[in-house]
């Protein structure tokens, strides 16, 4: 009886002997052991429990793990506590550093993900939080129909990616650095997320929409993009502000094919000289809204291929991105390197620090910045002095059914003036024995005496008549007048000519 | 001026550097005279009646209803025209009859003399053609020969 009982005992522990050696080839030596309230972990795993793991060493996973962390439980939180989980290898593809698919609710936090080919990919998730990440891998961090997550202090390094959404929506990106050959944070079907904080500088894009709408990209830094600054392609409704985009090689930003988006509050600067990079195009894109932004490139500031778009905003009260002082917003500030740009050369007269006319960015009026900035307030203001220097003409005795001709040295006007200017003239009636019409009376101007005929000379009339534009630099006007004599005129005659100067 | 009235100033300032004159207009006093003028281009220098005979009154000149003796008047004011001739070579003894008209005269107005008479008053003003006709008669005690006479015709203000 004896012998059988203890018999039996043998048999019990036995068996719980086998089963304590099942469960150890299982998680030893990953989870090394259970801290209370977090489990630590040392190499790669599958997290299959809600709760917080907390690597506590760096791992070098072996280049024949295709998931090194691959977190199968909602409700998990993983903290790297800034260790390196390493792939040793990124040519490999469906090699994940950290993986999800179908979990919820996950943290990931302090972790260094390099040498994979995926970095970090989430799929089929929700509401999840990805803070102070750095990845170095072909794919960067991409969230895969995932939505309502936030991700934040996120570093890149070259990939073909930083961060990528694709059908991913109302996530929220903070403060992101990402710099890959790719696009620093791309969207691709993605809808209603929000970005800010956001830097890429040397990427091929700094941020890359494609079919994605209603996306929020705030105060982002792009430099030195290979490609565009930003660029949407049958992307609508995204709204883009104080953004600084540096010296792309091709455009600062590009629309295709986008429409109703709002660009405002950003800097597009490209000052490189051989850069052959625009600052805004727009293709086939209609209805965007461009404002209170600076354009400042040699190449050119603004081209529009097909598409009527807004470059202003009513004036109201705001922020102006160009003068603060002036408390109001309108339109864009339209310079280049070497200030020659519409804000440049436009004027202010009414010191308002808006140019007084419209810039015209496409000649079909399609897109017109009606306020756009001027550089400096009261700017180029035209001023113009003229000095007559006679102020009476006798042709003398003339002869009927003739062409007399009143031509002098001393019928000549001075001008000093620093833009472009035009004459005007009219005359009245000749008044004497009878009324002789004005059309009798022909005037012309130039710059020498020499070039002055009846042949050049215009016929006059009661209404004024532009005769001549000059430039700046003609600062005098030699003036000969002529008279065809009707035949039946008879006795001395008087006419008022009035010559008008104004700048053109 | 007490300073926190200074931020008053500097717009008004400002405003009156706005009017700068973008536009200068100076009026120029025009004058010309034109003097009575009259110019008069004749268009034939002489009438030739070829051959009279004897007894022959008021022979109209050759062609004359073709408008040939024509002058090209171009005036500005009214015109007086006189006319008179030399006495006749080698002897003054046939008898000038002169007319003058816009249209051509088909009838003689007045006798040619040695002394210079009104002959018509024109009072249009620019350019116009003025017919001359001439008539001529020979009496019949009048001995053979050619004859010859220098007819001075004078357009001046009326």
């Amino acid at each position: 009886m004896r012998k059988i009982k203890a018999e039996t005992k043998i048999s019990v522990i036995i068996g719980i002997a086998l089963l304590i050696s099942f469960i150890a080839v299982s998680l030893s030596p990953k989870i090394v052991k259970s801290q209370g309230s977090y489990i630590e972990i040392t190499n790669c795993t599958n997290i299959t429990q809600p709760g917080e793991y907390r690597l506590i060493q760096d791992i070098y996973a072996d280049v024949n793990i295709s998931k090194c962390i691959d977190i199968q439980a909602n409700n998990v939180i993983l903290d790297c506590q800034g260790h390196i989980i390493d792939g040793k290898d990124y040519i490999v593809e469906g090699r994940y550093g950290i993986y999800v698919n179908g979990y919820s609710n996950i943290t990931i936090k302090n972790c260094r993900v390099t040498t994979w080919r995926s970095t970090i990919y989430i799929e089929n998730s929700s509401n999840d939080t990805l803070e102070n990440i750095y990845e170095y891998g072909v794919n960067g961090i991409w969230l895969s129909n995932s939505n309502y997550s936030i991700l934040k202090d996120i570093q890149c390094s070259p990939g073909d990616f930083g961060i990528r959404l694709s059908y991913s929506n109302y996530n929220t990106l903070t403060n992101v650095d990402c710099s890959p050959g790719g696009a620093g944070v791309e969207l691709r079907y993605s809808f209603y997320n929000n970005l800010t904080n956001v830097k890429s500088y040397g990427s091929g894009y700094g941020v890359y929409m494609y079919f994605s709408s209603y996306n929020n990209l705030t105060n982002a830094d792009f430099y030195g993009n290979g490609i565009d600054g930003i660029y949407l392609y049958g992307s609508n409704a995204n709204i883009i502000s104080t953004v600084s985009i540096s010296n792309p090689d091709n455009y600062g930003i590009l629309l295709d094919g986008s429409n109703s988006n709002i660009i405002k509050d950003s800097i597009i600067k490209i000052d490189i000289p051989y850069l052959n990079a625009y600052g805004i195009s727009l293709s086939s894109s209609s209805n965007n809204l461009i404002y209170n932004n600076i354009f400042n490139t040699y190449k050119g500031n603004a081209i529009v291929s097909y598409g009527q778009n807004y470059w202003n905003t009513t004036l109201q009260p705001g922020n102006n991105i160009w003068n603060s002082s002036l408390g109001y917003i309108g339109g864009n500030l339209w310079t280049t390197p070497d200030n020659n740009g519409y804000s440049d050369t436009c004027v202010d007269a009414n010191y308002d620090g808006f140019c007084d006319q419209p810039y015209y960015i496409t000649s079909d009026g399609s897109n017109i910045d009606y306020l756009p900035l001027a550089k400096y307030v009261g700017q180029n203001i035209p001023t113009l002095s003229v000095v007559f220097n006679y102020n009476s003409v006798d042709f003398g005795t003339v002869i009927p059914n003739t062409i007399a001709e009143a031509k002098s040295i001393n019928y000549n006007v001075s001008i000093t003036t620093n833009t472009n200017y035009k004459v005007s003239v009219n005359a009245t009636n000749w008044k004497g024995a009878a009324i002789i019409p004005a059309n009798t009376l022909y005037f012309a101007v130039n710059d020498t005496l020499d070039k002055l005929s009846f042949a050049t000379a215009k016929q006059l009339s009661n209404e004024v008549q532009l005769i001549a534009t000059f430039p700046s630099t003609v600062t005098t006007n030699y003036h000969a007048f002529y008279f065809r004599v009707p035949i039946a005129a008879i006795g001395t005659y008087t006419a008022i000519i009035t010559i008008t100067y104004e700048v053109a | 001026m007490n300073g926190k009235y200074l931020w008053l100033v500097l717009p008004i300032v400002a405003g009156l550097l706005a009017i700068v004159p973008v536009i200068k207009a100076d009026d120029v006093n025009v004058t010309a005279t034109v003097p009575p003028y009259i110019s008069v281009v004749f268009n034939y220098n002489s009438v030739n009646f070829d051959s009279v005979p004897p007894g022959s009154t008021d022979v109209q000149a050759p062609n004359q209803n073709s408008g040939i003796y024509n002058v090209t008047v171009t005036s500005n004011t009214a015109i007086n025209v006189l006319a008179s001739r030399t006495a006749w070579s080698p002897s003054d003894v046939l008898t000038l009859k002169f007319a003058a008209g816009t249209s051509v005269p088909t009838s003689p107005q007045v006798t040619l003399t040695t002394t210079s008479q009104l002959v018509a008053t024109l009072a249009l003003v620019g350019q116009y053609t003025h017919f001359h006709g001439y008539w001529l008669t020979v009496p019949p005690a009048a001995p053979a020969g050619t004859y010859s006479t220098t007819v001075t015709i004078t357009y001046q203000p009326a």
